[in-house]
């Protein structure tokens, strides 16, 4: 299984009640779903604890077999760094790094150095069509399609099992919009992906859709949502 | 890499960065500088005279008989037989003896009565040796050796004519001119106060004070036998002395020495017996006198002195506060802005510590180039104004700035910037913590 959050319940401190209520969610391996919700649904605080940013209220996380949940915030962090790969909305990668300082750091997160991550960087590259000459490049030198290519490499450096797609087209017109998610799925054929946008025609594109209306209603109702 | 991650983000910075990193080159150029000339000062001072194992004068206190035998400055209270100087001639301890005599001057800089021991065994610095620059030493009785900045203030050469005058001042009424010295050496500079000195015989010194008062030129000489500087005229000489002007001086004045001296430089055979030749001078001697050890003289003098170079390190760190300071609060004032990069890193797994480490090393980078920049700065200025400092301070540097206390000066910046990164850094662990992966 890739994730199982079970009775999970996140609240901030000093609120009076749960920002965030699911009583069960399971994504087997390999699993590409596609997660849809308004603003205000929950939606970043449930993409912060799956990536261990943010410690749950009450409930367990297991991601990719691991008590998630129960682990210290340094074992999440050597955990996200391994096995999470992350796209933004904004793409968001540091501007003053070069490309390959971009993607090189996310390597070093992870403790991955060496001809192995040189190797895997080249053969990524070339399957999101980036020329070589771009690495060079300080990031905030590049087109924002260059940019959306360079995100999703930055995320698959580290061979991530689970890769969480925040809103990354919400800034692209239908033809960008089309080719990043056709570049995205086939880059990440062997990951569980969970993508997450507020945009519906986009579920066209995942066999598994799921709304956090529905979750947090799981959790009223106690029933079980299951990909 | 993170010092790859580090360069980089600074240099996305560079006007703030640049502006932080000129006070802290300013503040650590200004404490190494401190530091240096402070230390080639003290150096310097130290190792005024370095040869001598013992000074010998008339009892007065300590720093006084340092002061005006070594440093010519202000006078001795009297003066000291010549037998006092065979008596130590005849010590088996003793090595050498050099007398000098004091209380004369040529426009404005001391006038030493001595003879060639003083040249032979007056060392300075690491056991320097007197040097010529030009001439011959004392070969005749008015012969004059001049110091290195005599010779290039006054604008004097080999064979000029100097007239002395009698006491200290710049302008005195006793000019000596009817019997002038001809410079014969120019000492090479040493950066003590042998550069500022006019070396002339002991018989010269006795024949212009000898001669009848009809020939001053200004006023007559009074029937005294010294004066306040603890200079001995004798009123017996005559001028039959002025028969013997040309005379070598090796002969001539051990002939017609003085009858007092000012002070004596002593050598001994065995270092060692300074402290007990010092206790006997000054215990049982039968003439009343003070025997110091320059050394300990040099250093209870440097260590008056002690509140200055207190005070210099004081305003100099302040300074280096004040800089850290301001890296500090560029820092801080920065973190609000570097949020998104934060979460960015957050999502590619830097942990809180990664990012605290990442604003230290930052802090550490800019702390480290300034101390380079300063260490450079202070290499490449002090050679250049080495000779301006010399002329125009009396301030003789030598040596690299590259010492060990440059060396001190460089960890202690770095660990004083390292602790006072904790204040960023701090703050950007607890940003961490608190930021999660969607920013925007």
């Amino acid at each position: 299984m890739a994730i199982d959050v079970q009775g999970l319940e996140f609240w901030y401190p000093n609120a009076s009640s749960a920002v965030l209520a699911i009583d069960r969610l399971t994504v087997a391996r390999g699993e590409k779903v596609f997660l849809q919700g308004a603003s205000g649904s929950g939606k970043s605080t449930l993409l912060n604890i799956l990536t261990g940013t943010l410690p749950v209220s009450r409930g367990e996380v297991t991601l990719l077999d691991s008590p998630f949940s129960t682990m210290t915030a340094r074992q999440r962090d050597t955990f996200r760094a391994r096995h999470i790969g992350v796209v933004f909305q904004q793409f968001n990668l540091v501007n003053y790094l070069t490309v390959q300082e971009n993607i090189d750091a996310a390597a070093f997160f992870a403790g991955k150095t060496g001809p192995a991550v040189n190797q895997r960087l080249a053969r990524i590259i070339d399957a999101l069509q980036l020329p070589q000459t771009v690495l060079t490049r300080q990031a905030s030198q590049l087109s924002v399609g260059q940019q959306q290519r360079v995100a999703i490499a930055r995320a698959l450096i580290n061979q991530p099992e689970l890769l969480i797609v925040d809103e990354p087209t919400s800034a692209l017109d239908a033809a960008a919009r089309d080719k990043f998610m056709q570049l995205l799925l086939s880059s990440a054929a062997n990951s569980t992906v969970i993508f997450v946008s507020h945009d519906a025609s986009l579920a066209s594109y995942f066999e598994t859709r799921l709304s956090m209306q529905e979750l947090n209603q799981a959790m009223q109702t106690g029933g079980d949502i299951s990909c | 890499m993170l010092t790859k991650i580090a360069l980089a983000s600074l240099k996305s910075r560079r006007t703030t960065v640049c502006l932080t990193l000129i006070s802290i080159v300013i503040s650590v150029s200004l404490l190494i500088s401190v530091e240096y000339i402070r230390s080639q000062v003290k150096q310097s001072f130290t190792r005024t005279v370095s040869g001598v194992d013992l000074i010998v004068g008339a009892p007065t206190g300590e720093l006084n008989l340092l002061l005006y035998s070594v440093f010519q400055m202000g006078n001795a209270t009297s003066g000291i037989s010549w037998q006092q100087l065979q008596r130590l001639e005849s010590n088996p301890m003793v090595d050498w003896v050099a007398p000098v005599s004091l209380g004369d001057s040529h426009k404005g800089f001391r006038v030493i009565g001595t003879d060639n021991r003083y040249f032979a065994h007056y060392q300075y610095g690491d056991n320097q040796s007197l040097t010529l620059a030009n001439g011959t030493l004392l070969t005749e009785a008015r012969a004059a050796v001049i110091g290195a900045q005599v010779a290039s203030e006054l604008n004097y050469e080999i064979g000029d004519s100097i007239v002395i005058s009698h006491g200290l001042g710049n302008v005195s009424f006793h000019q000596h001119d009817s019997h002038p010295f001809t410079v014969t050496g120019i000492l090479k500079k040493t950066g003590t106060p042998v550069d500022k000195a006019v070396h002339v015989t002991l018989t010269g010194i006795e024949q212009i004070h000898a001669q009848p008062a009809a020939q001053r030129s200004v006023m007559p000489k009074p029937p005294e036998t010294k004066d306040d500087s603890g200079h001995v005229h004798h009123p017996t000489h005559d001028e039959h002395e002025h028969e013997h002007e040309e005379d070598t001086v090796t002969d001539a004045d051990r002939a017609s020495h003085p009858d007092q001296v000012t002070a004596l430089f002593v050598g001994l055979t065995n270092r060692a017996a300074a402290l007990q030749l010092q206790y006997q001078l000054n215990q049982r001697n039968p003439e009343p006198v003070l025997a110091i050890l320059p050394g300990m003289a040099l250093t209870q003098l440097w260590s008056l002195m002690g509140n200055i170079e207190a005070l210099l390190l004081g305003i100099s760190s302040l300074i280096l506060i004040a800089s850290l300071t301001g890296l500090i609060t560029m820092m801080l004032a920065g973190m609000q802005a570097r949020q998104p990069e934060i979460s960015v890193f957050r999502a590619m797994g830097a942990g809180p510590l990664t990012v605290l480490w990442l604003i230290q090393v930052e802090a550490l980078l800019i702390a480290l180039t300034g101390c380079g920049l300063a260490v450079a700065l202070n290499a490449l200025v002090f050679p250049l104004f080495s000779d301006t400092l010399s002329q125009q301070l009396g301030l003789f540097l030598s040596g690299s700035v590259f010492t060990w206390q440059t060396g001190v000066i460089v960890v202690a910046v770095m660990l004083a910037t390292w602790l006072c990164s904790f204040v960023p850094a701090i703050a950007a662990y607890r940003q961490a913590l608190q930021t999660g992966l969607t920013h925007r």
